[in-house]
């Protein structure tokens, strides 16, 4: 991907949803996108617009409760993790969750540095931090090795 | 007397009987990953076909891993849940051993590679001593990178009389250059190795079956409560210490 090893300004959330809908285009079966920031800094918000932008009818809302959510209406079909309550690798690891990363799906995947060890070599991990106005956030992009 | 033995850690589910002879009868799944809709069906028609009753059924085995996630899972319930039923014990079969019976007659080194992902394999490297029928486990069964596991193999083979190594399992697509390479850089001439042929490569109840009475004739039964799948992940600790000295 395009997007990889880079630092991106992203200054309102019309920008995330540009991002989204560029970041959805280049998206392949198989891929997974790693998210992690802190609460409010928009990684449902961003999960929503990838969704929007792979043709997903239904409404994305967050999985914290049920760790996971299968939409099957878009053009891939997309697993959506939030594992902000797993207590780590080993948990994630029993639920199944590996079966979903190497399947033939997008994995999108909230909270994924407390379960690093498990996303497969060349995940694409954004992690999402504050900027420096009210709406801005700053996307660092990278490649998991 | 029959074990009932379940294969279902790779892409083919399998089932098989075998008797206290080792007389074998086996059925194979010809779709990939479909075990949970096929494992029963298929038992119970290899049961029929060949006049085996659930009476007949002393103990049941499944492969316990490593292998597919939800293969292993599948085997090991099936295989506990039948147990509890009808009140019989289990054996719990290393997937990696089961191997060493795939070839009838191979006195080489039997070395099966799984492909573990992350750039890992689950391996171990295995000798069937076909006068005393033991099994010894050259290279222990884990979770090895490939030049890891080759450089142990290669100390097992240069230390000992080893003439024939034969690889088998999913890793071989994957490490086949690899391993090919090793053999040119650091094998001797008169060292065979082969790769198993396409369809003795992947896992297979037969094998299960046959390490499984080996196992009965120890005494290896297990209470079903105890019968637990054999991932082989290395814990979480232990791979945060390892990825922190890379």
């Amino acid at each position: 991907m395009s997007y990889q090893n880079r630092k991106m300004i992203i200054k309102n959330e019309d920008e995330t949803k540009k991002f989204g809908i560029a970041l959805a285009d280049e998206i392949k079966a198989g891929d997974v996108i790693a998210l992690s920031g802190e609460l409010g800094t928009g990684k449902t918000a961003l999960t929503k617009y990838i969704a929007e932008a792979l043709g997903v009818k239904e409404e994305v809302t967050s999985p914290t409760f049920t760790i996971v959510k299968e939409y099957t209406s878009g053009k891939l079909p997309l697993y959506h993790f939030d594992v902000y309550r797993i207590s780590g690798e080993e948990e994630m690891f029993e639920l199944g969750a590996c079966e979903y990363f190497y399947g033939n799906g997008v994995c999108i995947v909230e909270w994924a540095d407390k379960i690093a060890g498990l996303l497969p070599v060349g995940s694409t991990v954004i992690r999402i931090v504050y900027g420096e106005n009210e709406h801005e956030r700053i996307y660092e992009i990278s490649r998991m090795d | 007397m029959y074990i009932l033995a379940f294969e279902t850690t790779g892409e083919h589910a399998s089932v098989a009987c075998i008797d206290k002879k080792g007389n074998l009868v086996e059925q194979t799944s010809e779709q990939i990953f479909n075990h949970l809709q096929s494992l029963m069906p298929m038992t119970e028609r290899l049961m029929k076909e060949n006049g085996i009753t659930m009476s007949d059924i002393s103990c049941v085995a499944a492969s316990a891993g490593p292998g597919s996630f939800t293969g292993i899972r599948i085997g090991v319930s099936s295989a506990r849940a039948i147990a509890q039923a009808v009140n019989i014990p289990c054996i719990s079969v290393p997937a990696l051993w089961s191997f060493s019976y795939h070839i009838e007659n191979f006195t080489g080194l039997v070395c099966p590679i799984l492909d573990a992902r992350r750039n890992e394999i689950y391996g171990g490297v295995f000798y069937l001593d076909r006068n005393s029928g033991e099994i010894r486990e050259v290279v222990p069964g884990g979770a090895y990178g490939m030049h890891e596991y080759l450089q142990l193999l290669h100390a097992e083979i240069t230390g000992e009389a080893f003439s024939e190594i034969m690889f088998f399992g999913d890793g071989i697509k994957l490490y086949q250059d690899e391993i090919v390479q090793w053999q040119g850089s650091s094998l001797n001439d008169n060292i065979r190795l082969e790769f198993a042929e396409a369809d003795k490569r992947g896992q297979k109840a037969s094998s299960v079956a046959k390490l499984a009475l080996k196992l009965y004739n120890e005494g290896k039964q297990v209470d079903y409560e105890q019968f637990m799948p054999i991932y082989m992940r290395k814990p979480e600790a232990e791979r945060k210490l390892e990825e922190g000295q890379r």
